[in-house]
């Protein structure tokens, strides 16, 4: 890619390789493009046969929409604020953005809001919009990113490093882009904001609260299921009274999805396997295309074959 | 599998900005990590990385490369930067939340010869250097031309080339392999499924096939 002069990859990522490059330079492989072994009658049936297999997988268990969402907060968070992300790396501002659903939630409503129909902007633009709308004034960059153009390229395996230069043009903002979010989107007490993970996750806070609009509605809905989410992993009986809660709470909620499947796995965990299967049926009825529908399929499966599945 | 909706007007003449490409190749992403061995668990993290990448690089301008290709790039930057940040063990039981399943609209018998086959696939890979693996994958999985992989990772068109000989040696010796121990290959989600895989056969190349030291030490 010319527009990524990042000659480093060859050197450093592919210089690993323990492949003389000049060895194959006379080969028959060196300068025709080869024939895919799907397409190679002659290459073995049974390779062939898996290969089909590798080449149809799909990635299951995804969350395609939750996931867009908090990329939105990400990139509305980079772009409000270039200092702290410098200075924090990913590993602070990236992974607080994305594990945490209350930034999923605060972009969730600014895209529900309609701002991300601003499309005639550029979209650095409309990112900077983003960030204005979601993380209030105090962190609206003073000039809009990457104006001229994209960004210096820089190594972004290293990220962490790479961070400080690739918003050079963006007046840094003194406050903590992801903290401002989350300030502005919800007004609850931020305390335990950091807990991405669903960490603190104590109810009677947010519960208490009385509601703030949707805004808040969501970032409630979102950070509930990311706690049943957390406690399937543990502690499945903790994981269906969080959806249930969460059935109950948010009956239409935006990621009711997502919660039907986590009851389904924690069904099949907890060894209910006729529940989880009847669950599961009803699930794949309705989110039979879904993201989290493999990830049921397989449930449904596992309980076929193994039906005392092991809490 | 795309599921967050059509593109918006994100696509700007030949400019795609990270949310347009997030929306057209998520899922491609998703699946390359994964292929690339990618931890589940991690995936999502750095779905939102690859992505993030791209909007620091001022997202995907149309011209030498595809973007699923120029993704592939950032996709295998960031994975190794995971690789050597962390040596996670896959043990978490989370981990089934994302990872690679087979081609939907099988049947129950179709899906458990998938999920065997997809298996040796993942475990033959693992057996790749991750430079290797990256072109394989591209290559034989995604299909990629040699030409596209090249303009996107930024290499010459005959490194490509190279690695992919040298990446389809390994990977048919490990194939082999894989095929003629069955209980080698642990099937997530089907643990009761007979092997029955018709792999007896020799595998591809057989000239280059060396099954006493196939499987040792390849895994990067």
């Amino acid at each position: 890619m010319s527009e990524f002069p990042e000659s480093g990859f060859a050197e450093s990522e592919f210089a690993e390789s323990e492949l003389a490059e000049s060895e194959f330079a006379e080969s028959e492989f060196a300068d025709q493009e080869p024939m895919r072994w799907l397409d190679d009658p002659s290459v073995d049936a049974a390779l062939r046969a898996d290969l089909v297999f590798g080449a149809g997988a799909r990635a299951g268990g995804v969350d395609y929409a939750t996931s867009l969402v908090a990329l939105r907060s990400a990139i509305a968070a980079q772009t409000g604020a270039v200092a702290p992300a410098a200075a924090g790396g990913k590993s602070v501002g990236f992974k607080a953005v994305v594990g945490g659903a209350l930034m999923a939630g605060a972009a969730f409503v600014w895209a529900l809001r309609g701002d991300v129909t601003s499309a005639d902007a550029p979209p650095p633009s409309r990112e900077v919009d983003a960030s204005h709308d979601v993380a209030a004034p105090a962190s609206r960059p003073a000039s809009a990113p990457r104006a001229g153009g994209p960004p210096t390229a820089t190594a972004p395996a290293q990220q962490a490093e790479a961070t400080s230069v690739r918003e050079p043009d963006l007046t840094p903002a003194p406050v903590d882009a992801p903290e401002t979010a989350q300030v502005t989107a919800s007004p609850e007490p931020t305390a335990g904001r950091p807990d991405t993970d669903g960490s603190q996750r104590t109810e009677s806070p947010r519960r208490s609260r009385p509601p703030q609009g949707d805004d808040d509605r969501f970032l409630r809905e979102a950070k509930l299921v990311a706690q049943a989410r957390k406690e399937l992993r543990d502690d499945p009986t903790a994981a269906l009274a969080s959806t249930s809660r969460h059935a109950r709470d948010f009956p239409a909620g935006a990621l009711v999805e997502e919660r039907r499947a986590i009851g389904i796995r924690a069904l099949a965990k907890l060894g209910r396997a006729d529940e989880a299967r009847s669950e599961g049926a009803d699930f794949l009825r309705e989110f039979g295309d879904g993201p989290h529908a493999d990830a049921v399929r397989r449930v449904i499966a596992d309980d076929t074959t193994a039906p005392d599945v092991a809490p | 599998m795309q599921t967050v909706g059509p593109s918006p007007a994100a696509v700007n003449g030949s400019h795609l900005d990270a949310e347009a490409l997030y929306r057209a190749h998520s899922e491609f992403v998703a699946r390359f990590l994964l292929k690339l061995g990618v931890s589940g668990q991690d995936v999502p993290d750095l779905l939102q990385e690859v992505f993030l990448v791209a909007h620091r690089r001022g997202g995907f301008v149309m011209g030498v490369a595809k973007p699923t290709t120029w993704l592939a790039e950032i996709s295998f930057r960031v994975a190794s930067d995971r690789r050597k940040k962390t040596r996670r063990k896959p043990e978490d039981s989370d981990t089934e939340a994302v990872s690679l399943v087979p081609a939907a609209g099988a049947t129950p018998g179709e899906a458990a010869e998938s999920r065997q086959g997809l298996a040796r696939v993942q475990q033959a890979l693992d057996l790749l250097t991750f430079d290797k693996r990256l072109v394989f994958v591209l290559f034989e999985l995604e299909g990629e031309s040699c030409d596209s992989i090249a303009r996107g990772l930024g290499i010459p068109v005959g490194t490509v080339y190279s690695r992919l000989h040298a990446a389809r040696r390994e990977f048919a010796r490990a194939h082999t392999q894989l095929s003629a121990e069955p209980t080698a290959v642990a099937v997530a989600g089907a643990p009761d499924q007979p092997n029955d895989q018709p792999n007896e056969q020799p595998s591809a190349e057989p000239s280059e096939r060396s099954p006493d030291k196939a499987i040792a030490g390849a895994g990067a």
